[in-house]
């Protein structure tokens, strides 16, 4: 209950907390847009769609199928027509595009016939049954990451874990989600514990909370079943994270290559397991999330639950926001991306929609030189030197930064906040990534063309010499005949005449033989 | 005196031949700076170099018969590898082998227009089209290294190079 026996995470640092800029109203639900877009391409793998355009489809119609990687199946977020297939710009730093399915909504929101049925006692299915209707309802990881939950569990129950951490810490400022969801449906995140931690095995469930969130924490101690650990950790950038949530709760360490499965521990976001639990209960899959819209001076800020697929300039201009002179970002002020497409759709890694009048926390301004300073070594959770990997990205010196680490980055943006020169740390970090994962695919592309080069130097050498021996033994074998007909050595192109002459021979004499030849 | 020489001996006889035994028995089959050289070459085996293929060209630069500099794909990086490992100066690349390509490219085959000759399969270096006599041919493009040795035979014209990224868009 208290903050005893943290173990405490290397790095960090108080930020401004900028969530009680949502958190005043309680959670809203945002009416249907007239147009949803939901992207096939999912960031940790791609789906196939099971329709054509042109096709009526229900709220929870099964949409698209996993396909490659890490894909959740997609559901139609609401009834009308699938009309398109499209390119669109996403989310992305990049700003790549994606393929994305545009449903023209008809506004009557009709419930697919084909659902499952609801279920009343989920706690009374078994661990394997759970993990199916987990993996068919398509949730996935709400925290950001977006990772199927049902994979997690699949490799948490074979691995077998002890422990199952339920994460209610906003992972960075302003974004409230987990914190309204806390305070208002409780109930809804102990019980999806409680399945999560049926399904994959745990049999201790630690449900973590920032101890500013009092209400929240007064929320959850109310719902919390005995069987649920209830832990606040003092609000220390970025003590949400998965790692320094481990570190800090259990004092436990996960290898930059390791997993927390490793451990015997599973962690989940406090969205996920309320999603599980709705999910479950009605028999419908996971078709919207909480949101967050916040802003300095943005009276509408608060949290809504948005169906996926709904676009974020529909949204803002449906709550009368006034964005277009403001600078939109999806995520937080740390790790979020800046909306290139204010029409991106809100999809299940939409926590935060943050309106934001550049130089929030300071970072922009004019660029100055490394001073060595050591600040951004102080505060970096993963313990990395980022003074030395800003060196290395800019010598484009790829052993180096392996050797420091760089792929352990997360991305916090603790030490960008931190530099006094304003160096642009996490951006170089994300590049420098990008650079090294390209390498490594460029690394293992010219291994397997010289693997198949020097298959196919192989097999041409092969067939010389087949052809060779082949000449050779019919050179032979002809000298033989002629020898072994006569005694004497004799021309094989005679003894060859020969030969096919005796075969005609015998052919003529015996017609119901072998006529083939 | 005579015990000495005796010793001395029979110890130069036994070394000399541990020696010749290593020398015929314990070789490395082969050539370890081929190897090495090979391992920074890009494997595109496109034969700009004039050597038919990235090893042969590997075994002529260890053999001193050629400049590290002829090897458009690899570009300035290869040419900065090469002259480190072989602690040589680092030369411009030779432009009469061809210049570097900016992005990653594949080859495509406009495949309504294929005839099914084969000459591009049997042109391939790496084994990257698929077809038979008078069948469609196709690349596979994850496998292709772009080496264009398949364009100039194509009797028809059917074949082109596209970026890697907006092959796999497409």
């Amino acid at each position: 209950m208290t903050d005893d026996a943290l173990f405490g995470f290397p790095g960090g640092l108080e930020l401004p907390d900028w969530k009680h800029w949502s958190t005043g109203a309680p959670l809203r639900t945002l009416p249907l847009p007239p147009e949803l877009v939901i992207p096939l391409d999912q960031p940790n793998g791609r789906s196939r769609l099971l329709m054509e355009p042109g096709d009526a489809v229900h709220r929870g119609q099964p949409l698209a199928q996993p396909e490659e990687g890490w894909a959740v199946p997609l559901f139609a977020p609401s009834s009308g027509t699938l009309t398109a297939v499209e390119w669109r710009l996403s989310a992305h730093a990049d700003g790549r595009r994606l393929r994305c399915a545009v449903i023209r909504c008809d506004g009557e929101d009709r419930p697919w016939p084909g659902q499952a049925a609801p279920c009343d006692e989920p706690l009374a299915l078994e661990p394997r049954d759970l993990r199916q209707r987990i993996r068919a309802a398509g949730v996935c990881g709400l925290g950001g990451a977006v990772f199927p939950t049902a994979e997690k569990l699949e490799a948490a129950a074979e691995q077998g874990v002890h422990t199952l951490i339920i994460n209610g810490i906003g992972c960075e400022p302003c974004i409230s989600c987990d914190d309204r969801l806390l305070r208002d449906h409780a109930d809804a995140v102990v019980e999806g514990a409680l399945l999560l931690a049926r399904a994959c095995g745990a049999d201790r469930i630690l449900l973590a909370i920032e101890n500013e969130q009092t209400e929240a924490l007064a929320a959850a101690t109310q719902a919390a079943a005995s069987a649920i650990e209830l832990r606040t950790v003092p609000a220390r950038y970025p003590s949400g994270g998965e790692r320094q949530l481990i570190s800090n709760l259990l004092g436990q360490g996960i290898a930059a290559d390791g997993l927390p499965i490793d451990q015997g521990l599973l962690c989940q976001n406090a969205g996920t397991a309320a999603a599980v639990w709705q999910s479950l209960h009605s028999g419908e899959p996971l078709l919207d999330r909480i949101v967050t819209l916040a802003g300095p001076d943005l009276p509408q800020a608060g949290n809504y639950r948005v169906r996926f697929g709904t676009p974020v300039d529909w949204m803002l201009d449906y709550l009368d926001v006034r964005w277009q002179e403001r600078m939109l970002i999806q995520g937080g002020p740390m790790m979020g991306v800046a909306l290139q497409d204010p029409r991106c759709p809100v999809t299940a890694a939409t926590n935060c929609v943050l309106l934001a009048d550049a130089d929030l926390l300071g970072e922009d301004g004019e660029q100055r030189a490394c001073i060595r300073c050591g600040d951004c070594a102080a505060v970096c959770p993963v313990r990395l030197l980022p003074q030395q990997l800003h060196w290395y990205a800019g010598d484009h010196d790829h052993d180096a930064l392996r050797e420091h680490g760089l792929m352990a980055c997360i991305e916090c943006g603790a030490c960008a906040v931190v530099c006094p020169s304003r160096i642009p740390l996490v951006r170089e970090f994300r590049e420098a990534k990008a650079e090294l994962v390209s390498a490594d695919l460029e690394q293992d592309r010219a291994r397997r063309a010289r693997a198949r080069f020097e298959a196919r130097e192989a097999r041409l050498q092969r067939k010389r010499e087949q052809q060779e021996a082949r000449r050779r033994a019919k050179r032979d074998a002809l000298r033989k005949a002629g020898e072994e007909t006569d005694g004497t050595r004799q021309d094989p192109r005679k003894a060859a005449i020969a030969a096919a002459l005796a075969r005609r021979r015998r052919k003529q004499s015996d017609p119901g033989g072998d006529g083939g030849e | 005196m005579i015990d000495a020489l005796l010793i001395m001996g029979l110890l130069a006889a036994v070394l000399g031949g541990l020696l010749g035994f290593a020398s015929v028995r314990l070789r490395p089959h082969t050539d370890p700076v081929v190897e090495q050289i090979n391992a920074l070459l890009p494997q595109t085996q496109c034969g700009q170099c004039l050597y038919p293929g990235c090893r042969p060209y590997a075994e002529a630069i260890a053999a001193g018969e050629a400049p590290i500099n002829r090897c458009p794909p690899g570009g300035q990086a290869t040419i900065r590898q090469l002259a480190d490992l072989l602690d040589r100066e680092p030369e411009p690349l030779d432009a009469r082998h061809g210049s570097t390509p900016e992005r990653s490219m594949v080859a495509l085959i406009d495949e309504p227009a294929c005839i099914g000759c084969t000459l591009c399969i049997q042109a391939c270096p790496v084994d990257a089209i698929l077809g038979a006599r008078g069948q469609m041919h196709t690349v596979l493009h994850e496998e292709c290294t772009g080496c264009e040795l398949c364009l100039d035979p194509c009797p028809v014209d059917c074949i082109a190079l596209l970026p890697r990224d907006a092959r796999t868009a497409a």
